[in-house]
């Protein structure tokens, strides 16, 4: 199944960006800027037709008119998910929820997919993957359990993920059991299954540390990936951090447990599924034709200049079903340039380093129920 | 059992035996002597601690206790009259939010002073100033003044245990609760024994009311004195006290109004300019959030027209009355909703038993009398100066806490 098969024929539906979506990353700023704003003020337009929320908040927070530049483009704050019922599709064209827990509580952000948005998350997302993986399909270790995709209609984070990068391999292996511990047999067998190829590994980035690499050096077991194995992960940092795990203790580890050489982190959420920021082979994150970032000064909204950090608002070209073409994260990072990076990508690339901190709760009023 | 002693049990006593031990603590008459020095000394205590700086509402629980206004307030009450003998209730458990607020102290320490024994339950979390508030104790409690009380005080924590909850609510006379609207319900559903009766304070919401003409008519360094005291109220604990102002109503003609509120927040602006409240980034990110959802809700919208984010303080204008929803969604954190009204009375439609204090500016007693009178039911608990919001009050939420803390018993006549 590739997600061509199932493309609608006849008229586009919705705004979309005038550029080949197979070529993410062929685009430099003269080419890519104009018709990214040009999409986003479109887009803009197509929510506020389509949300009484939506075109509540823009037209009471945001000036009239198209934006004139990027950083202009009326945003959400991503936290409104997990609050507000925000939908731009009828709820019978609604084909999927995602749902993530994020970090605040218990309080879980709602996304609505429809069959167009859907699609193009697909589309996108194989472009991307494309220019790192190839067009080939690769045989695929998933750092998962198996039994994680049950719901199929209300997906969660990690499901929605695995689900998406599933289709760039082929005969999968789940290599976490239940209680998300490595079955190292199953894995050998299926590691002297494929020992003359190179091998696609995905799973989230604590999943892997956690059930990956510290089981197996729990059970002293040092497995070999084939040579060119490539591992792909994401949904943060925060709990190896916590560890004290960084990007290259991460690799290193890795790389000396599995002989993994290739290993890519991206930045992405389930607000914005498929045009994911890719980590390159320089250890940057690239913004994809179909998105970019705007870094702002957290105490003023402000774009601040590259090279400083701030809060990182993220734009995509994709969603048509949810106002989610541009989101103000509680992320922290840093852009450092476009168009240079010698990995030979364009686009802009950038750093991220952690979450904003949450505000403290005071005062009488209890955080959290307690009986 | 995970329970946590903090003072006045040893580290893995059963439970069972430190309730025994409380209850058979006899009650003692309200402001008994044993008590009073125990609190004085404690206040002393708090005052001259190293550090006592950094916890400005610390100092203001200290000074509150002093000796002087425990005369004060002792000279309130008649204790004994030829009809009756007051008498505190027995044994009370009392709930802290899961932040220490300095508020919940205050209610703790009146109920010993009522006379009563305490065990009290703080939040898992720790913070600075609760180790400062322990350390005062624990060494208050050391001197001569503290043998007399030992035996009357229980600070404990403990995590989520509905059993553990449930015995210590079986044994108490008085169950007392600070905490969210949720925790009060979870509670409410765990039974006291029979004889027992209970205190809640729960989420409430509070507001301002200016007269327009007062603030137009006040010079300037009485408008400085205004945003110094609404800066008072308003600024410290990021504005989530329960008493903190999240609604400003204005009094009066709109032209009024116009010139009233771009004057007040002028000087306001000054004073927070001056003396530069905490401003996280978080607390920015927090306001944003509310305004969105204010804006999406078509709750309110940037009371003047420009870039709204960054502001601090940030305005929002109501364009609805104030309902529940947008009562929910303040996050605190310097965040202001405005409305305007013809007369002061005409703000009692859009108050609720979520409101506590009405601090106010520029109107006369009968203006508010009226108001009060026009209120629906349990509105508005009290009514404040500017500057006068957070301020202590024995008689809190409505109940003067003295009385609820403890009982009459009547004496044969004659």
């Amino acid at each position: 199944m590739t997600s061509s098969d199932t493309l609608p024929s006849g008229p586009a539906q919705g705004p979309t960006l005038p550029l080949d979506i197979s070529r993410p990353y062929d685009y430099p700023e003269s080419v890519k800027g104009p018709a990214l704003l040009s999409t986003m003020n479109e887009l803009t337009r197509w929510h506020r037709e389509r949300g009484a929320p939506y075109a509540a908040m823009v037209e009471r927070l945001f000036a009239e008119g198209d934006a004139v530049t990027l950083d202009q483009v009326p945003y959400l704050p991503v936290r409104l998910f997990k609050t507000a019922e925000l939908r731009s599709v009828p709820e019978q064209d609604v084909i999927k929820t995602l749902t993530s827990s994020g970090t605040t509580g218990q309080a879980v952000s709602r996304i609505h997919l429809d069959r167009e948005t859907s699609i193009r998350q697909t589309r996108v997302l194989s472009a991307i993957m494309a220019s790192f993986l190839g067009k080939r399909r690769w045989p695929m270790v998933i750092v998962d359990s198996g039994s994680l995709l049950n719901d199929r209609r209300r997906f969660n984070a990690r499901a929605a993920g695995i689900l998406g990068f599933s289709i760039y391999g082929r005969d999968h292996f789940h290599c976490l059991d239940d209680a998300l511990s490595l079955d190292v047999p199953g894995l050998q067998a299926w590691l002297d299954r494929h020992a003359d190829t190179p091998v696609l590994l995905f799973g989230f980035t604590f999943v892997i540390w956690q059930g990956l690499y510290q089981s197996a050096l729990r059970q002293g077991v040092r497995l070999r990936f084939p040579k060119g194995s490539l591992l792909i992960h994401g949904g943060g940092w925060k709990r190896l951090l916590d560890q004290q795990v960084d990007n290259d203790e991460f690799k290193a580890r890795l790389h000396e447990q599995f002989g993994i050489d290739h290993v890519h982190n991206y930045y992405g959420m389930v607000e914005q599924v498929g045009s994911i920021f890719m980590e390159c082979e320089h250890g940057r994150l690239h913004s994809p034709a179909y998105a970019d970032i705007i870094i702002r000064d957290p105490l003023t909204l402000q774009p601040v200049a590259d090279g400083n950090p701030g809060v990182i608002q993220v734009l995509s070209a994709i969603p048509l079903s949810y106002p989610g073409h541009s989101l103000l994260t509680e992320d922290v990072g840093t852009r450092h340039g476009r168009d240079d990076c010698p990995c030979g990508r364009h686009g802009t690339y950038f750093s991220v380093r952690g979450r904003l901190p949450q505000v403290e709760m005071r005062g009488c009023s209890d955080t959290r129920v307690m009986a | 059992m995970n329970i946590r002693y903090i003072l006045g049990a040893p580290d893995g006593a059963p439970i069972a035996q430190v309730l025994s031990t409380l209850r058979s603590q006899s009650a003692w008459r309200p402001f008994d002597e044993r008590a009073v020095a125990f609190v004085r000394r404690f206040s002393q205590k708090l005052l001259t601690s190293a550090g006592i700086r950094q916890h400005p509402e610390l100092a203001a629980l200290g000074h509150w206790f002093r000796g002087a206004n425990l005369q004060t307030l002792a000279g309130k009450y008649q204790f004994e009259t030829p009809e009756q003998l007051k008498l505190g209730r027995g044994m009370a458990f009392h709930l802290a939010p899961s932040n220490v607020d300095s508020v919940f102290m205050y209610s703790w320490l009146l109920s010993l002073l009522a006379g009563n024994v305490n065990l009290v339950r703080v939040s898992q979390k720790a913070s600075a100033p609760l180790e400062f508030l322990v350390g005062a104790l624990a060494q208050t409690l050391a001197e001569d003044v503290g043998i007399p009380v030992r035996d009357r005080i229980v600070l404990l924590t403990y995590p989520h245990d509905e059993q553990l909850t449930r015995l210590i609510s079986e044994s108490c006379l008085i169950r007392v609760v600070w905490g969210g609207d949720a925790t009060v319900r979870a509670l409410r559903a765990i039974p006291l024994r029979p004889t027992a009766t209970e205190i809640c304070f729960p989420d409430r919401f509070s507001a301002c009311a200016i007269r327009a003409s007062a603030v137009l008519e006040a010079d300037d360094a009485a408008l400085a004195q205004l945003a110094a005291a609404f800066y008072n109220d308003a600024f410290w604990f990021a504005q989530q006290a329960c008493s903190s102002p999240r609604l400003v109503a204005w009094v009066g003609e709109e032209a009024a109004i116009d010139a009233a509120a771009d004057r007040f927040w002028t000087a306001v602006d000054a004073e927070v300019a001056r003396r530069q409240p905490e401003n996280s980034e978080a607390m920015n990110m927090a306001r944003v959030a509310a305004s969105f959802e204010y804006a999406a809700a078509k709750l309110a919208r940037p009371a003047v027209p420009g870039e709204l984010r960054g502001a601090h303080p940030m305005r929002l204008r109501l364009e609805a009355a104030l309902d529940e929803t947008a009562k929910t969604l303040h996050c605190g954190n310097g965040l202001f909703l405005e409305t305007r009204l013809p007369r002061l009375a005409a703000l009692a439609p859009q108050l609720s038993d979520k409101e506590q204090t009405l601090a106010v500016h520029g109107f006369p007693r009968e203006e508010l009398v009226e108001l009060a009178l026009a209120l629906p039911a349990r509105a508005v608990d009290r009514f404040a100066k500017f500057g006068e919001a957070l301020s202590f009050a024995p008689v809190w939420d409505g109940q003067d806490l003295i009385t609820t803390f403890s009982r009459n018993i009547l004496l044969p006549n004659g």
